[in-house]
């Protein structure tokens, strides 16, 4: 195709979308199932599966460390890697604005085809939709996917009890502090980038090395605060974890300082958090550890008979202060 | 620990202190504070008046763990809770003008006034811009020659200066499109407003640290000299804290009453100079009213007839209908520390952040959404 | 044009201020300038609080 700005046309299901779809999209995703190109894939799975969707709207566009694209394959991929799953197979609905440019659309095509490479799914079916300029801010993705339940593995809050232990697999913020940035025009530090990542191989080590694990969340939107209060509410447990454990980068630390967040508030894209049995702690955090995205991983806390559905921070100086549900929408368009 | 070890932590710098040495330190102070404490043996209460040892006391956890008969209470520290409620009014109602550009901090923006609020208004359409230095507001000036650029300066003596810097460069510039809508304060009148309140019982104050970077401490000494209290400058550490909460306690057990500096290291004696010059130059001192609290005597800041070219209030007067208080808001005696937010019956429930009622909930600094924010009233953990 | 950025009386060189607003208000008198714990971040946006410059 000759065009270098989307049209109306692209999205109208003739001629111009076939151009897109076989000049643009589908080299990048390229696998034998989506080029088939039926309306729909089919697909071969064993056991039960996973099934999840996501939507992504976040601004900027690209980011330091990497862009929609990328959150838009791994965001899927970890939701399904924290309730216990092998990802499989994703589906990718694009809406572009009118004029959006056809070098981005290839560049962020390109990043979900590398993204799911690394994550071992293969982009299977999609949709694209054009709409009028100024109705769509440049490109919003959906993506949803399956994913293969690993056998004997049952997550859910219900199965935390009191005395487990709480697992995080590495440094909070970064994400928030690279959008953050980029929407401030801050002049980052060069190991301020996003997070963003596929956790897959993290979280099979995870449930490999510590089978009765109870819960595995990614702390997105509303952060590690948001995560716990809710396993806190719906486990009836209380958590207690410590500020000293916290692990924050100092560059992130300073852009919080800056704009003035706190970062258990932020979201992150390439974290997990694993609630497990203390006879199965020392392995979980092991195998954390020696996974490439699990390096930072720390021991954060532990959950209480005391203070059901309460989450509390143990301060260096040693108060506890009890750490809430974040309120409003303390960054919007994050993710 | 004994006092003296207390008092050695205290003489070292914390700026670089370890997690260890701050964790030690505290349980240190700690102790003391529950040693002396324990000798008083009454109830006692001890209040700060800035907004960021509100949330500093919070986030470490402080509360937690002084004795049963040390309360920390809250007093006026978050000058936007503090300014009169039609404030907001007028600034909405310049921002709606096509001729006004507005220039704000960031904190300002989701205040509520009686109807709206500055981010309804930008939504709106009205052109609302945030600063980070009231100095940023030159350059919108320059660029917009036809509007009229109007700072919105609220705060108290930290930030005054900066304000009348602004003016004061503005002249120099010859940028006469440049306004303050004022409404600025000073921390000393209002402490005797407290002091004189037969509902208030206060037995020392944490006192501001950076109001006292600029007033220096003399203007606290009637604390001490008249109403026989203590008062320790403050810095914002959990270690600066607990430290001057030691001092208030040792003086109360000695049944002194004297003005200290906990934070020597930013606080000169003789404040500075300079800032009070060029608040001097711009500013004079009148009475002002203090919501929740009522009119208090040379608390406020007008600008001097000199400068009344660049009062927007002068120029372009602006009515606003007067809001009428919500019937049981107890924001008043909250203000003033007679109750803490809990025991107002719309905290939490009709009065929270995203839909407050009150001052005391508007303001990130507001003592109420301190207190909403860690634990929305409870603050015990397994309590 | 020159704008006064600050309000101190000698301009340090080497040492730590105190920034509020964007205006140095104090040179901090300590051998090692006390680390800002980050109250900032509970502020959620106010630039109107002060912040170490190191």
């Amino acid at each position: 195709m000759t065009e270098n700005l989307i049209t109306l046309a692209h999205g109208a299901g003739g001629k111009m979308s076939a151009e897109l779809m076989h000049d643009v999209i589908g080299p990048a995703f390229s696998n034998p199932l989506l080029d088939e190109l039926h309306d729909g894939a089919k697909l071969s799975t064993s056991g039960r599966l996973a099934f999840t969707t996501d939507s992504y709207v976040v601004r900027p566009l690209f980011f330091a460390g990497g862009n929609i694209g990328k959150l838009a394959v791994c965001g899927t991929v970890n939701d399904l890697a924290m309730t216990g799953a092998v990802p499989r197979y994703l589906s990718c609905g694009l809406i572009l604005e009118e004029g959006f440019p056809v070098d981005d659309l290839r560049r962020i095509a390109q990043t979900m085809h590398d993204m799911a490479a690394e994550a071992g799914v293969e982009i299977v079916t999609g949709d694209t939709k054009v709409v009028e300029r100024g109705k769509a801010d440049g490109i919003f993705i959906n993506t949803a996917g399956v994913g293969e339940l690993i056998d004997g593995v049952d997550i859910s809050p219900k199965n935390v009890r009191p005395g487990m232990k709480v697992l995080l697999s590495g440094c909070l913020g970064d994400h928030a502090a690279a959008i953050l940035a980029g929407r401030h025009g801050l002049e980052l530090p060069p190991d301020i980038t996003t997070d963003c990542a596929p956790l897959a191989s993290l979280t099979q080590a995870v449930l490999q090395a510590a089978p009765h694990t109870a819960v595995l969340r990614d702390p997105t939107r509303g952060g590690v605060a948001a995560v716990l209060n809710e396993i806190a509410e719906a486990s009836g447990v209380g958590i207690l974890i410590d500020e000293d454990a916290v692990p924050v980068r100092d560059a992130v630390r300073g852009v919080c300082d800056i704009l003035g967040f706190d970062p258990l508030y932020l979201a992150n894209e390439g974290k997990c958090i694993a609630f497990v049995p203390e006879d199965e702690a020392d392995a979980a955090l092991a195998a954390m550890k020696s996974d490439p995205h699990g390096k930072d991983a720390v021991l954060l806390g532990e959950t209480t008979v005391a203070a059901p559905g309460q989450v509390g921070l143990r301060t260096t100086i040693g108060g506890i202060r009890i750490v809430d549900m974040p309120v409003g929408n303390l960054v919007p368009r994050i993710c | 620990m004994t006092a003296a070890k207390a008092r050695a932590h205290a003489s070292a710098a914390d700026g670089k202190l370890t997690r260890k040495e701050e964790r030690e330190a505290a349980q240190a102070l700690v102790a003391e504070i529950r040693r002396l404490a324990a000798e008083i043996e009454r109830p006692l209460r001890y209040m700060e008046v800035c907004g960021t040892h509100t949330v500093s006391i919070f986030r470490a956890g402080i509360r937690q763990l002084l004795p049963e008969n040390v309360a920390l209470v809250s007093g006026p520290g978050c000058p936007v809770c503090v300014t009169a409620d039609d404030y907001m009014d007028k600034a909405i109602a310049y921002a709606h003008r096509d001729d006004v550009i507005l220039a704000t901090f960031g904190d300002m923006l989701k205040v509520p006034g009686s109807q709206s609020s500055l981010a309804e208004a930008k939504a709106e359409g009205a052109d609302i811009r945030i600063v980070y230095s009231p100095l940023d507001t030159l350059a919108i000036a320059r660029e917009n020659p036809e509007k009229k650029v109007i700072f919105l300066a609220v705060g108290f003596e930290t930030t005054a200066p900066t304000a009348a810097a602004l003016v004061l460069a503005a002249e120099q510039a010859g940028l006469q499109n440049v306004y303050l809508l004022s409404a600025q304060k000073l921390v000393p009148p209002a402490l005797r407003a407290l002091l004189t309140d037969p509902e208030v019982r206060v037995d020392g104050f944490l006192l501001p640290g950076h109001v006292s970077v600029v007033t220096g401490l003399d203007v606290f000494q009637f604390v001490a000299d008249e109403f026989h209290t203590p008062g320790v400058v403050t810095g914002f550490t959990p270690v600066a804290i607990l430290r001057s909460l030691v001092r208030l306690l040792q003086q109360t057990a000695k049944g002194e009453a004297r003005i200290e500096n906990e934070y020597e290291s930013v606080v000169q004696t003789a404040g500075s100079p300079a800032a009070r010059r060029t608040l001097a130059e711009v500013y004079e001192t009148v009475d002002a009213p203090w919501r929740g609290i009522g009119v208090i005597p040379q608390s406020g800041l007008r600008m001097k007839a000199a400068h009344a070219a660049h009062d927007i209030e002068r120029l372009l007067p602006m009515d606003v209908p007067v809001g009428n208080n919500h019937p049981g808001c107890r924001c008043g005696e909250v203000l003033r520390g007679i109750v803490t937010p809990r025991e107002c019956p719309l905290f939490g429930k009709a009065c929270i952040p995203t839909h407050a009622i009150g001052p005391c909930m508007v303001s990130v600094e507001g003592v109420c959404a301190a207190w909403y924010k860690y634990g929305q009233g409870r603050f015990e953990f397994g309590k | 044009m020159l704008y006064y950025y600050h309000f101190l009386e000698v301009l340090p060189v080497g040492d730590y201020v105190l920034v509020h607003a964007g205006f140095a208000m104090q040179i901090v008198d300590e051998k090692e300038a006390e680390e800002t714990y980050a109250l900032l971040d509970e502020m959620n946006g106010a630039p109107r609080t002060v912040e170490a410059l190191s």
